[in-house]
């Protein structure tokens, strides 16, 4: 009786550390695929259009766009936010293909960076020119979708012609299974060694080993792809030095 | 007679077989030391190239670094040209700037570089403030271009900066346990200094409307 209650503890202990280092890396939202309007501040019609003008970067070109709207970047200043989740999502192929446009509605701030790989194409002089002529105008309105909209059809205009390697699919899905089911055999692995105690390992010490390796398991779906709406895909790993432009409105 | 010769050869084969087992615990001795010492050189050559690793890290990093650094003395003088088309009297400020690239471009360890580059900081935060004074330059666009291009290096230095402190961080971390710091110590490997941002300095220029 005494076992198995400490076998549920070892469990509930196990599942908290789970939660919890999840929690941390939740700094950042997870991707909700090319346009991610956390701020809920897009219209469908101009969703719609970024979406296509994203799909149609990525397939004939390599290249990924992702557009986030946020209510605020607290406490991060909205720079410094746009560069980490840019490296946290990995937005990009493997040639760091990616750009992302992220909109802070509290700050009033719109930030443009581009990976690596844009860097060549899209100097930040430009980046910040087609802000001032294609976004400003619109969010200065809080016509934020018209603007972000407008903003991403020039810029592909700007890369047509530029191609990178394409960004494999990966599952992101599947990451998580299996960073489950070893979670599912550490918690089994933990039972089992509960109804044949070696000695005197108590509960306590074999809590403390299995947490040592739930460190572990949770990373595995950052180092894996990151999920979308779009099937089997997220972004491809791409990396940004933390260039671009950016405006207060 | 006989048995006394059968006795005499027992006692031989006993005193044979006593010495084949201490040959053979000889052996076993040789053999374990023999693969403690293997033992300890691979986890020696282990941590070596550990040590190797972390400092390559490091040394890219700051390459990095000053690839950034360099870019950004790349963008002044057309930056300088662009301010004195409109304010041609602010001579002590250009000259400042000038002096300020030169020394950045002409230092050679990071240490120094890392001097002069605070210097430029300051010397290019009274350059871009004087455009406050003149609004024609404010409004120009190749001005502001030339400011985002700015803008966007000093992001970029920020951010490589920050990368290679972290790879500092961690090279000072790993060679000062023990035992690395034993083997750093042998090999004379020291800390690293960080990168760290004079007060004042992380203001990045923004362009405002």
């Amino acid at each position: 009786m005494k076992r198995r209650r400490r076998a549920l503890q070892g469990t509930v202990i196990l599942a908290l550390i789970f939660v919890l280092t999840n929690l941390v890396w939740a700094s950042f939202p997870a991707p909700q695929g090319y346009v991610n309007d956390f701020a809920n501040v897009l219209d469908q019609r101009s969703k719609e259009e970024i979406q296509s003008i994203a799909d149609r970067l990525q397939r004939e070109q390599g290249i990924e766009l992702a557009v986030i709207t946020l209510s605020t970047t607290a406490p991060m200043d909205p720079k410094e936010y746009t560069t980490g989740i840019f490296n946290e999502w990995g937005v990009g192929g493997p040639e760091d293909s990616g750009l992302v446009m992220l909109l802070a509605v509290a700050e009033g701030a719109i930030e443009v960076e581009p990976g690596y790989g844009l860097e060549g194409a899209l100097p930040d002089g430009l980046i910040g020119a087609v802000i001032d002529q294609e976004g400003l105008p619109h969010f200065k309105n809080k016509a934020y979708g018209a603007g972000l909209a407008a903003m991403a059809s020039t810029y592909a205009d700007i890369l047509a012609g530029e191609e990178f390697e394409i960004a494999e699919d990966k599952n992101d899905d599947r990451s998580w299974l299996v960073s489950f089911a070893i979670f599912l055999l550490i918690v089994l692995f933990l039972r089992r060694s509960r109804r044949f105690p070696p000695g005197g390992t108590g509960g306590l010490g074999g809590g403390g080993r299995g947490s040592g390796r739930t460190v572990i398991v949770p990373r595995m779906p950052r180092g894996g792809g990151f999920g979308g709406p779009r099937p089997g895909g997220g972004f491809g790993g791409g990396r940004s030095g933390g260039g671009g432009a950016g405006r207060r409105f | 007679m006989e048995d006394a010769a059968e006795a005499g050869e027992q006692d031989g084969d006993s005193k044979q077989n006593g010495s084949v087992r201490e040959m053979k615990k000889g052996a076993v001795v040789l053999i374990v030391i023999a693969v403690l010492i293997v033992i300890l050189a691979a986890s020696v050559i282990g941590r070596y190239n550990q040590l190797v690793e972390l400092e390559e890290t490091v040394d890219a990093r700051w390459a990095q670094v000053e690839n950034q650094l360099q870019r950004r003395a790349d963008l002044i003088p057309n930056l300088v040209n662009t301010v004195r088309g409109y304010a041609s009297h602010e001579e002590q400020i250009f000259a400042d700037v000038a002096d300020a690239r030169s020394r950045l471009l002409g230092a050679t360890t990071p240490e120094a570089q890392m001097q002069a580059n605070s210097g430029l900081d300051s010397a290019l935060g009274r350059l871009l403030a004087i455009s406050e004074a003149y609004p024609e330059l404010k409004a120009d666009t190749s001005f502001i271009r030339l400011q985002d291009e700015l803008a966007g290096t000093e992001n970029r230095i920020a951010t490589e900066r920050m990368r290679f402190n972290e790879s500092v961080q961690s090279w000072n971390t790993t060679i000062r346990r023990f035992p690395m710091n034993i083997l750093a110590s042998l090999f004379g490997r020291e800390t690293k200094a960080f990168f760290e941002v004079a007060p004042g300095a992380q203001q990045v220029p923004q362009v405002e409307f």
